[in-house]
């Protein structure tokens, strides 16, 4: 069971949006679709979601043919749309009928996603009565009550409040522990951490990056070294062949080859007694690897 | 191409919209204008003659407008065609009225100008030819402003019976030979296997096409601009990536474009039953209710028959309009009230889906109205050639023929006038059976087109986002696929 997608492929004209992308989702989670923009993710949630046709490849469910308009699918788009004039209520009652959900039934999931989300109060005002992050709750109901096995979150945490992130990440925790498979596509890398086991990352349409993000960290090792102290400690990285990726506050940072050569600037700072506020050998970022396989790609 | 989920989206966009303040304040206030329209078109009339003191329809005129309205006539006979006798006899007509002025003609236009009385000064002058010969008479009346035209121009009517009389008289003619040569004698132009028509006939066969173009016009050509306005606005609001996770864009379009389809057949027929509700209640107070007594005397009802067979005899205006209105009630036959409800549907998802296309094509609100400027090309061409034919036809209002104007014919066949000049051409019977129907059938094949065209390019533009796609990318990118 799960969602196959297997060397998609769309152009447009000339211009390759979607290289031979391929990816499955064999049990349920999150799984993240990364990538600079222009990157191919938006394309490939349209292919993904019926929206678009592809020149080759095939998205499957179950091992079928996945049709959209066959199976409900929620869908947080990354640009948000809702009618501006229309009942909050009516719109979304709307949206659950088109999705296969009799009316009564959408009522009734309504009710209690309003609740969940806080917003009863707003379910008869128009949508543009509402302020950003009330119409992005209601977006995210529009996507998730008609309660799809699949679904698409694109940057479902942009332009939101720290309260309402955190009520937004409640409420994606809850869909993980239902068993849903979501799709999510989001900049904000520590969010991606925070909730993605898979990971995919385009480049121009390519794939550059793929897998476990445990094991594709684990893979890199620990490669980023951080140290902070009170005295100059710059001559003694040099000494150890380190040099300076960045400078912050919190102490200057280093891409180190193995680990050894990061316990030898450890040894030199303990033995000229320089005190030493920080030092940290960790595994790289999402962040960081995502810059340095979508940047480099980029260059190259 | 499937289409599923259209239903659903008919649904929704018919409720959302006649749920607007705007649909229903522009129903009551269209309403309103039509009903009160139909009173005032049947009322009217009536009031204005009854005001007028006629008993007739359209007839009667009011003593106002006759020549014994008149205070004071002077005639300045400069021919000296007019005898005393003549003259005695315009006297006769005004007793203690014909004056005579000792001032100069222009001296007393003058007068008249500011002249607060109901006055005329009558002018006679020879029409001189090669040796000064008499060839005819010019004559000219100048009244008050408080005098009517009429009374005028009966005043001119009876001095050029006058003079007629008197030049007649003067050749030899003997007084009673000249009473018989004083008959009425009409005169019409038929073309050779046409219909003979009435006034009020001929009224309507010019009338009707240009009210009817124009409603219609507005119905249909409207409701396309709303139909590329809601894409628009899905479109550019992002919703409608928000739908296409459910049904398929086609199904958006069709769903669409048959609500509204809906609400306009809803609103032409509710324009429709407020008109000729109008008219039938208002029917006992106005000329309609007069028109719809007399149609119903067995003698009128036989005079009518004797005029349709050539038998002969002189129909009075009730006579018209009751034959008028048989008319068209023959013309609203059951078939070709099929085919008139046909034709608006076809017409309507004609312009309807272009109008898709159109909004389909922008990504910002911004462009629609720059982006809508084929569409209203189109539709404004449409209505045009469907429109200034029939406008520019006055000639039919003397031989009540429909126009074989070839831009009118051409209307007929053509997709994007045919919507809205096939409709009363039918009612009228301009068009034969036969040719109705290949007229209904080029315009289906125009819509097959359409709805080809916008199957294959439609779902490629709703997610275009960018620049507008102009119409002409549109055609070559269905010609490609």
């Amino acid at each position: 069971m799960g969602l196959s997608v297997s060397n998609i492929v769309k152009k447009y004209g000339e211009y390759t949006a979607v290289d031979d992308l391929t990816f499955e989702m064999n049990s349920p989670g999150v799984f993240a679709l990364l990538g600079t923009n222009g990157a191919g993710k938006t394309t490939s949630i349209r292919i993904i979601l019926g929206m678009l046709a592809a020149e080759s490849g095939e998205v499957k469910w179950d091992g079928k043919p996945f049709l959209a308009s066959e199976r409900p699918i929620g869908y947080l788009a990354e640009e948000r749309g809702l009618y501006p004039k229309i009942k909050i209520a009516e719109q979304l009652v709307y949206f659950c009928t088109l999705k296969g959900m009799r009316r009564q039934d959408a009522v009734k999931a309504l009710d209690y996603w309003f609740e969940r989300l806080s917003v009863t109060e707003h379910r008869n005002k128009r949508a543009e009565q509402l302020s950003k992050g009330n119409q992005q709750k209601i977006q995210l109901i529009a996507a998730l009550a008609p309660n799809p096995d699949l679904i698409i979150l694109d940057e479902p945490l942009s332009g939101l409040d720290p309260v309402n992130a955190e009520l937004f990440k409640g409420v994606i925790r809850e869909e993980i522990k239902k068993n849903k498979y979501i799709i999510m596509s989001s900049h904000q890398m520590t969010t991606i951490e925070e909730f993605c086991r898979d990971i995919i990352i385009l480049n121009k349409g390519k794939t550059v990056l793929q897998g476990n993000l445990n094991e594709i960290k684990k893979g890199y090792g620990r490669v980023k070294l951080t140290v902070k102290a009170e005295g100059n400690i710059a001559p003694l990285a040099a000494e150890c062949g380190l040099v300076t990726t960045e400078e912050t506050p919190n102490g200057s940072s280093y891409n180190v080859q193995s680990e050894e050569q990061a316990h030898k600037l450890l040894h030199m700072v303990i033995e000229r007694k320089i005190p030493l506020i920080r030092y940290e050998l960790r595994e790289p970022t999402l962040n960081e690897i995502f810059i340095e396989k979508a940047g480099v790609t980029d260059e190259n | 191409m499937k289409t599923n989920g259209w239903q659903k989206v008919f649904a929704f966009t018919l409720v959302q919209h006649i749920k607007t303040k705007a649909f229903i304040i522009g129903n009551i206030i269209t309403c309103l204008i039509v009903a009160t329209l139909c009173v005032l078109t049947n009322v009217l009339p009536a009031v204005l003659d009854k005001d007028n003191g006629s008993g007739g329809i359209f007839g009667g005129d009011s003593s106002d407008d006759h020549i014994e309205s008149f205070d004071a006539v002077y005639i300045y006979d400069d021919s000296a065609v007019l005898t005393d006798e003549d003259n005695a006899f315009v006297e006769s007509l005004i007793p203690g009225k014909l004056a005579v002025s000792g001032k100069g003609l222009d001296e007393l236009v003058k007068e008249l100008e500011t002249s607060e009385n109901v006055r005329a000064a009558a002018q006679i002058t020879p029409m001189l030819g090669e040796n000064d010969a008499v060839i005819g008479y010019d004559i000219k009346t100048y009244y008050t402003s408080a005098a009517s035209g009429s009374a005028a121009d009966e005043l001119n009517e009876t001095l050029r019976g006058l003079v007629n009389r008197r030049v007649l008289l003067n050749a030899g003619v003997a007084p009673e030979k000249y009473e018989q040569t004083q008959i009425s004698i009409n005169t019409s132009r038929i073309e050779a296997g046409a219909k003979e028509w009435n006034f009020i006939q001929s009224a309507m066969n010019y009338f009707v096409p240009i009210v009817v173009s124009l409603v219609l016009f507005m119905l249909i050509f409207s409701y396309g601009q709303i139909v590329a306005q809601s894409i628009a606005t899905e479109k550019t609001s992002r919703v409608m990536e928000l739908l296409l996770t459910s049904v398929r864009p086609l199904a958006v379009v069709i769903g669409k474009v048959l609500a509204m389809c809906t609400v306009s057949f809803a609103q032409f027929i509710l324009i429709g039953v407020v008109g000729s509700a109008s008219f039938l209640i208002s029917a006992p107070f106005g000329w309609l209710g007069s028109a719809m007594q007399i149609a119903k005397n067995p003698e009128i009802q036989q005079a009518l028959e004797n005029a349709a067979q050539g038998v002969g005899s002189v129909q009075t205006s009730e006579m018209q309009i009751a034959e008028a209105m048989n008319d068209l009630a023959t013309g609203l036959s059951p078939l070709n009230i099929i085919l008139i409800i046909l034709i608006f549907l076809l017409g309507f998802i004609f312009f309807s889906l272009i109008a898709a296309l159109v909004g389909a094509s922008v990504s910002r609100m911004e462009d629609l109205q720059q982006a809508m400027g084929p569409y209203s090309i189109l539709g404004v061409l449409g209505m045009y050639l469907a429109y200034f034919p029939v406008i520019f036809n006055v000639d039919s209002l003397d031989t009540g023929a429909a126009t074989t104007n070839p831009v009118q014919i051409f209307s007929y066949f053509f997709p994007v006038s045919s919507p809205f000049a096939l409709p009363s051409a039918i009612m009228l019977g301009t068009l034969t059976p036969v040719q109705s129907v290949i007229a209904v059938a080029v315009l289906a094949a125009a819509v097959v087109l359409v709805a080809v065209i916008v199957s294959k390019v439609y779902e490629a533009i709703i997610l275009h986002n960018g620049n507008r796609i102009k119409f002409g990318d549109i055609l070559k990118m269905a010609v490609r696929k």
